[in-house]
C-alpha cells in the first residue's frame, strides 16, 4: 500500500512537474516573441513566468533523487522556498499595479512602479528565504 | 536559521523548509491579503467604468476576474486542505497536483490569452503608426503654414515694390 502510494505520488509529481515546466516555458516564450515585456504590466507576467520556471526547476531536482547530497537538497529547498514566495508577490504587484491604474489612471507611471517593485520582490524574498 | 532547517520530506518526496520561521508565512499572509484586497478594489471600479469605455477596451479588463484565481487554487486550497486533513492520502495527491502545478495554471490564465499577446503588440504598432502618421501630418501642416506666410510676406513685399 505504501509503495503503490508512493509510486502514485511520485508519477503525478512527474507529470504535474512536466507540464508545469511546459507552460511556464510557453509563458516565457510568447511573452518574449510578443513583445510582451516590453509593457509593464508585461514584465510582471514575464516574471511570473520565470519564477514558475524556477518553481518547476525545484520540482525536476525533486525527480533526480540524490537528497542525500546535503547541499544540494538545501539549494533545492531554497529555490522552492524563493520561487514559491515569488509566484506569490508578483501576483500581489499586478493587483496593486490594476488597482493605482485604475484609480490614478494617467496620473501614475506603471514603468517606474515596476522598475522599483521587481528588485525590492526579489530582494524582500532571497532574505527570507537564505536567512 | 533557514539552511538548518532546509530537510528531505519522505512524504512528498522533496527538499524543503522544515519548519519555517513565523515571519515567513507573514509575508505569504500580506501578498495574499493585498492581492485579494487590490483586486477586489479594482474590479469594484472597473464595474463603474461606462459600457462604452468596456467595449473600447474590448472587454479585456474583466480578465482581472480570473487573475486571483491561481492563488486561491495554487495556495489558499492546499494550505486549506492540509489543515483540515493532514493524513489523507487522497488529500495528499490533490495538493501534488494543485501545489506543483502553479506554473501551468498560471501559463493558463495570464499566458494562454492570445489576444491579450496579439493586441498588446499590436496595438503597440498601431500606436507608433498613428503617431507617425500624426507627427508628419502636423509637420507637413507647419511647413506648409510656413511657406504660405513666406509667400505671403514676397507678396507683399512685390506689392510694394510696384506701387
Amino acid at each position: 500500500m505504501v509503495v503503490e502510494t508512493a509510486f502514485v505520488l511520485s508519477t503525478l509529481h512527474t507529470i504535474v512537474t512536466s507540464l508545469s515546466t511546459a507552460g511556464s516555458l510557453l509563458m516565457a516564450f510568447f511573452c518574449i516573441r510578443n513583445r510582451v515585456y516590453e509593457t509593464a504590466p508585461g514584465k510582471l507576467i514575464l516574471s511570473i513566468a520565470l519564477s514558475d520556471l524556477l518553481f518547476a526547476c525545484a520540482n525536476i531536482m525533486s525527480l533526480l533523487k540524490y537528497q542525500n547530497i546535503t547541499i544540494v537538497c538545501q539549494i533545492e529547498a531554497f529555490i522552492r522556498a524563493w520561487s514559491y514566495m515569488l509566484s506569490l508577490l508578483f501576483p500581489a504587484c499586478i493587483a496593486a499595479l490594476c488597482y493605482l491604474t485604475s484609480s490614478l489612471y494617467r496620473r501614475f507611471d506603471q514603468d517606474y512602479f515596476v522598475k522599483i517593485t521587481i528588485p525590492i520582490i526579489i530582494a524582500f524574498c532571497s532574505c527570507f528565504s537564505i536567512v | 536559521m533557514f539552511m538548518d532547517s532546509m530537510k528531505y520530506d519522505e512524504h512528498d518526496f522533496i527538499c524543503r523548509i522544515a519548519y519555517p520561521p513565523i515571519c515567513y508565512w507573514i509575508a505569504i499572509l500580506i501578498a495574499l491579503l493585498i492581492t485579494f484586497g487590490l483586486y477586489f478594489l479594482s474590479i469594484r471600479k472597473a464595474r463603474r467604468i461606462t459600457s462604452l469605455f468596456v467595449q473600447e477596451l474590448d472587454s479585456r479588463i474583466y480578465r482581472l476576474f480570473w487573475y486571483p484565481a491561481v492563488i486561491f487554487m495554487g495556495f489558499l486550497v492546499p494550505q486549506a486542505l492540509k489543515l483540515a486533513f493532514p493524513t489523507s492520502v487522497l488529500i495528499r495527491r490533490v495538493m501534488v497536483i494543485v501545489n506543483d502545478s502553479v506554473g501551468f495554471q498560471n501559463a493558463v490564465i495570464y499566458g494562454c490569452q492570445r489576444k491579450l499577446y496579439g493586441s498588446s503588440a499590436e496595438e503597440r504598432d498601431e500606436e507608433y503608426k498613428r503617431s507617425i502618421l500624426e507627427s508628419d501630418t502636423e509637420s507637413t501642416l507647419s511647413k506648409i503654414k510656413s511657406i504660405k506666410s513666406r509667400n505671403s510676406v514676397k507678396i507683399s513685399l512685390i506689392e510694394a515694390s510696384h506701387i
